[in-house]
C-alpha cells in the first residue's frame, strides 16, 4: 500500500485492487438469519444487546439471496441437511459458512446417533470452525475475525492447503 | 385485503367478456424451515384464500436429535447435560423434571439446601424464558426495541447463572440427589438486586407494549382458544391459562417448595394471544415474588447433595411432571435395575401446542399466523427432541 | 453393558414360564396379582404378554439379584390399602364397575394404574373421559415402550383438568406381534393423542388403527426403519465431506503450497 500525497495528487492511496476488494468483504458480512438449535440463541444473543454485533457490519438478512455469510448453528440432521444445501446454493459468490458449535462440526453431543449428520461440512464446505456446546458470543466474534482475516487473504497469498 | 380482492375478482368475473383477470383460488404456501418467525426451523403449510388462512400445520422433525435413543443409551447420570438440550431455554427445568423422575425410582431424599437452590434457580430460570419469549414476541410483530429490552435484562440472568455453574444456557447443575455446587458468596445479594431492577423494567415493558396501540390491534382477538379446545388438545402451561382455566402444577401437584410458598396463578379470560402475553408476563412478577421468598428462607449451610450409591439400580417405571415455562413437561421412565434407563419418553408441551396451528389460525389472516406462532412459545428443541 | 442388560432383562421381564404361554401362566400372575392376567387371553396369536419390568422380589432367584428397592408394593387384586389417597380409591371402584374384567390397583402417589386389554381400549378411554366420577379429559403423555421379545406397549398417562385429579395410567400391550403391532386410536377421543401417536408409529413402529394421518412424524418420510425399537440398527451411507472448489485437491493433504 502506497499513499500519494502531493501538490496534485492529494491524499491518493494506492493498493492492489483484490486488497480493495477484500476489505470491502470483510467488513459487511451479512449472515443469514438461520437458527437452527441452541447454539442458535447464542447466535440471537450475540446479535442482540450487549454483544452487539453490527459493530462488525454484520447485519442478519432473513433470506439467503442477500447475505454473504451462514452460520450453521446447531445440529443437522438429515431431514434439514438438503435444506442446509439448498440455502447454501441460493446464496450469491462469494460466500463462506460458519460452523457454529460442536454438533456443527462434527455432530458435537449426538455424533454418531441416527438421524445425525456428523458435521455440517459433510453438506456443505465450511471456512471457519468455532467449537463449543455453545460457544459463547465472544467464540463466535472470534471466529468472524478470523474469517475476516481469511478474507483479506483470499486471492492475495496462496491458499493454505485443507488439513 | 382479502374482501377487497374478492370484489374485485367477483366484478371481473361478472363485467369482464373473456377470462377474469383476477381471481382468488386456494394456494397452498410454505414457510420455513427456514423462516425468521417460525423460531427455529419449524416448518409450516398453510392453505390460502387470498389472505384468508383455510387450514394450516406444522411440519416437524427438522431440530430431532436422538434424545430419547441416547437417554436409553447412556448411564443415568449422564443423560442429564442432554436433557439440557432438549429445552436450551429452560434447561433447569428440563434437569429438574429428569432427576425428580429418577430419584422418585431410588427414594432420594434431597437435602433442604439443595432443593431450595433449585427452587430458586428453577424460577430464576422461568423468568429468563419468558423474557427471552417477550423479546423474540415483540420481533415477531415488528417491535425491535422489546427485542434489545428483554435481552438486556435476560442477560443479568445468565451472568448470575454464569457465576454459579459456568454456562450461560446449559448448566448441566442439578444431580441426582442434589445439585453440583454450593451458591457462590454473594448470589443473595445479587439476585435480590436483580429482583428489584426487573421489577422496575416490568413496568417498563408495560407502559411500553401493554397498552400499545398498535401491540393491541395486532393480538387482541387474535387467536382465541376456547377452554374446551385447549383441554382437548393437551395444551398447558400459560396456553393453557390464558384460556380461562388456572391449572397450575405447582399448585395441583406441588413439587419443591411451591406448597410452602402463596402465589397467585394468572388467569385470561378469552384466550387470544394477548391474554397470553398477559399471562406470561404476569408469571414474571409472580417468580420474582417466589425467588424473594426462597432467598428469605434460604437454609445457611447444609448438605446439598445426599447419599446417592455410585452405581445406581433403579427399577420399576415412573412418571414426573412439572410446570415449565412453556408449560408441563413430563418424563415417563422406565429403568430394569442396571445403571441405564430402558426407557425414556419426554413429554414435551411444545410439542403438544404445535397441534394447535390450525385450531388458531384458521379463519384468521396471514399475518396473523406469526403472532399466532409466537404466542405460543415454541422451542423447537423440545418439540423435535 | 447393554448386552447384559437385554439378558437381565428378558429374563426378568419374563419372569419364570411366560414364554412357554402354558396355562401356568395365569397361576403366575394371581401370584402376581398387578392385574396383567386380564391380557393373557391374546396369547394366541404369538404376542407374549409385557408384565412390569419390575419383578416382584419373590420371583426372582435372590442370589442373582442385587438388592433393588421395590418400585412397586405386591398387592392382591383390587386391594386398595387404606392409607391410598381417595381419588385413587373412586377411581379404582369406578373402574372395577364398569368393567369388572379389568384389575386397577393404586401405583405411587396418586396414580391409579391399571392394565387394558386393546380391544377395551376404546371403550374404556370413553368411559373415562365421560364419567363424572373421573372426567379424565386431559391426555397429559401417550409413550410407546419396546419390550423386546414381551412386545410392545403403549402407556397412557391421564389427568382430570382443572382439579389436576385423579389420575390414571392406561397401559396397552399391542397386538399382532413386533412387525405388525397395532393399537386402537385414540385421537376420536383426546384429539391431543394425533401427533404423540404419529410419533409412536415414527419411532417404534405402532400402528394406531383409525389414525386419521398416520405418517411418520420426526424422521424423514423415506426413512427405514423405527429407531426406538431396541434392534434398530442404522444403516446410512456414510456421507463425504465437502470442500470448496478452489480448494487444493485432497492428495495434498497437510501441506502447504509453495513452489508449483
Ligand atoms: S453444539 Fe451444543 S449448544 Fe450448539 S447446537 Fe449442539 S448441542 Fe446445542
Amino acid at each position: 500500500m502506497g499513499l500519494i500525497d502531493n501538490q496534485h495528487l492529494p491524499g491518493i492511496i494506492t493498493l492492489p485492487l483484490r486488497r480493495l476488494v477484500n476489505w470491502s468483504r470483510k467488513s459487511s458480512l451479512w449472515y443469514l438469519l438461520f437458527g437452527i438449535a441452541c447454539c442458535a440463541i447464542e447466535m440471537m444473543a450475540t446479535g442482540a444487546s450487549r454483544y452487539d454485533f453490527d459493530r462488525f457490519g454484520m447485519i442478519f438478512r432473513a433470506s439467503p439471496r442477500q447475505s454473504d455469510l451462514m452460520i450453521v448453528p446447531g445440529t443437522v440432521n438429515e431431514k434439514i441437511a438438503d435444506r442446509v444445501r439448498l440455502l447454501y446454493d441460493q446464496m450469491a459468490e462469494p460466500r463462506w459458512v460458519i460452523a457454529m458449535g460442536g454438533c456443527a462440526i462434527n455432530g458435537g453431543p449426538y455424533h454418531g446417533e441416527y438421524n445425525i449428520v456428523d458435521g455440517i461440512d459433510k453438506v456443505i464446505p465450511v471456512d471457519v470452525y468455532v467449537p463449543g456446546c455453545p460457544p459463547r458470543p465472544e467464540s463466535l466474534m472470534h471466529g468472524v475475525l478470523m474469517l475476516q482475516e481469511k478474507i483479506a487473504r483470499e486471492g492475495i497469498e496462496r491458499p493454505l492447503v485443507r488439513v | 385485503m382479502a374482501d377487497s380482492e374478492m370484489n374485485i375478482s367477483t366484478q371481473l368475473e361478472e363485467t369482464g367478456s373473456g377470462e377474469p383477470r383476477i381471481r382468488t383460488e386456494e394456494l397452498l404456501i410454505n414457510m420455513g424451515p427456514q423462516h425468521p418467525s417460525t423460531h427455529g426451523v419449524l416448518r409450516v403449510m398453510a392453505r390460502l384464500d387470498g389472505e384468508k388462512v383455510v387450514d394450516a400445520w406444522g411440519d416437524i422433525g427438522y431440530l430431532h436429535r436422538c434424545f430419547e435413543k441416547i437417554a436409553e443409551k447412556r448411564p443415568l447420570p449422564a443423560v442429564i447435560p442432554y436433557t439440557d438440550r432438549t429445552d436450551y431455554l429452560a434447561a433447569l427445568s428440563m434437569e429438574l423434571t429428569y432427576v425428580l423422575a429418577v430419584e422418585k425410582l431410588l427414594n432420594i431424599e434431597v437435602p433442604e439446601r439443595a432443593v431450595y437452590i433449585r427452587f430458586i434457580t428453577n424460577e430464576l430460570q422461568r423468568i429468563a424464558s419468558h423474557l427471552l419469549w417477550f423479546g423474540a414476541f415483540c420481533l415477531d410483530l415488528g417491535a425491535v426495541t422489546g427485542f434489545l429490552y428483554a435481552f438486556r435484562d435476560r442477560e443479568k440472568i445468565l451472568d448470575v447463572y454464569e457465576s454459579l455453574c459456568g454456562a450461560r444456557m446449559l448448566y448441566n447443575y442439578f444431580r441426582i440427589g442434589g445439585v453440583r455446587n454450593d451458591l457462590y458468596q454473594g448470589f443473595r445479594d445479587t439476585v435480590l438486586r436483580l429482583m428489584d431492577d426487573l421489577e422496575k423494567r416490568l413496568v417498563e415493558f408495560d407502559n411500553l407494549i401493554t397498552s400499545n396501540k398498535i401491540f393491541e390491534t395486532r393480538t387482541v382477538g387474535v387467536g382465541v382458544l376456547t377452554a374446551e379446545e385447549a383441554i382437548a388438545w393437551g395444551a398447558s402451561g400459560p396456553v393453557l391459562r390464558a384460556s380461562g382455566i388456572p391449572y397450575d402444577i405447582r399448585k395441583a401437584d406441588p413439587y419443591l417448595l411451591y406448597d410452602r410458598y402463596d402465589f397467585n396463578v394468572p388467569v385470561g379470560t378469552n384466550g387470544d394471544v394477548y391474554d397470553r402475553y398477559r399471562v406470561r408476563m404476569a408469571e414474571i412478577a409472580e417468580s420474582i415474588k417466589l425467588v424473594r421468598h426462597g432467598l428469605e428462607d434460604l437454609p445457611r449451610g447444609g448438605d446439598i447433595m445426599a447419599d446417592v450409591p455410585r452405581r445406581l439400580s433403579p427399577s420399576g417405571d415412573t412418571y414426573s411432571r412439572i410446570e415449565s415455562p412453556r408449560g408441563e413437561v413430563g418424563c415417563y421412565l422406565v429403568c430394569d435395575g442396571t445403571d441405564v434407563a430402558y426407557r425414556v419418553k419426554w413429554r414435551s408441551p411444545c410439542f403438544v401446542h404445535l397441534q394447535l396451528l390450525g385450531t388458531l389460525s384458521r379463519g384468521s389472516l396471514i399475518a396473523d399466523m406469526v403472532a399466532n406462532i409466537g404466542s405460543l412459545d415454541i422451542v423447537m428443541g423440545e418439540v423435535d427432541r | 453393558m447393554r448386552d447384559e442388560t437385554s439378558d437381565y432383562l428378558t429374563q426378568s421381564v419374563l419372569a419364570p414360564d411366560l414364554g412357554k404361554k402354558g396355562t401356568g401362566d395365569m397361576a403366575y400372575n394371581e401370584k402376581e396379582s398387578h392385574g396383567q392376567s386380564e391380557n393373557m387371553n391374546d396369547s394366541g396369536n404369538g404376542v407374549h404378554e409385557t408384565p412390569q419390568p419390575t419383578p416382584t422380589a419373590a420371583d426372582q432367584p435372590a442370589e442373582t439379584q442385587p438388592e433393588r428397592p421395590k418400585a412397586e408394593p405386591s398387592q392382591r387384586e383390587h386391594a386398595v390399602s387404606p392409607d391410598a389417597p381417595d381419588e385413587v380409591k373412586t377411581t379404582i371402584a369406578a373402574l372395577v364397575e364398569a368393567f369388572p374384567s379389568l384389575k386397577p390397583f393404586h401405583k405411587e402417589d396418586d396414580w391409579t394404574e391399571v392394565v387394558v386389554p386393546a380391544a377395551l381400549l376404546k371403550d374404556v378411554a370413553r368411559f373415562v373421559r365421560d364419567d363424572e366420577r373421573l372426567k379424565l379429559n386431559f391426555l397429559s403423555s401417550l409413550s410407546g415402550v419396546d419390550y423386546r421379545d414381551a412386545g410392545l406397549q403403549v402407556v397412557y398417562h391421564l389427568i382430570s383438568i382443572p382439579a389436576g385429579r385423579p389420575k390414571l395410567i392406561m397401559k396397552v400391550n399391542a397386538e399382532g406381534g413386533r412387525d405388525n403391532a397395532h393399537v386402537p386410536s385414540v385421537v376420536d377421543i383426546w384429539p391431543t393423542a394425533n401427533w404423540h401417536e404419529r410419533e409412536a408409529w415414527d419411532l417404534l413402529g405402532i400402528r394406531f388403527d383409525g389414525h386419521p394421518n398416520l405418517k411418520r412424524i420426526l424422521l424423514r418420510e423415506d426413512w427405514i426403519g423405527h429407531p426406538l425399537r431396541k434392534d434398530y440398527v442404522d444403516s446410512r451411507p456414510p456421507r463425504e465431506r465437502q470442500y470448496k472448489e478452489t480448494w487444493a485437491p485432497p492428495s495434498d493433504r497437510g501441506v502447504r503450497h509453495d513452489e508449483s
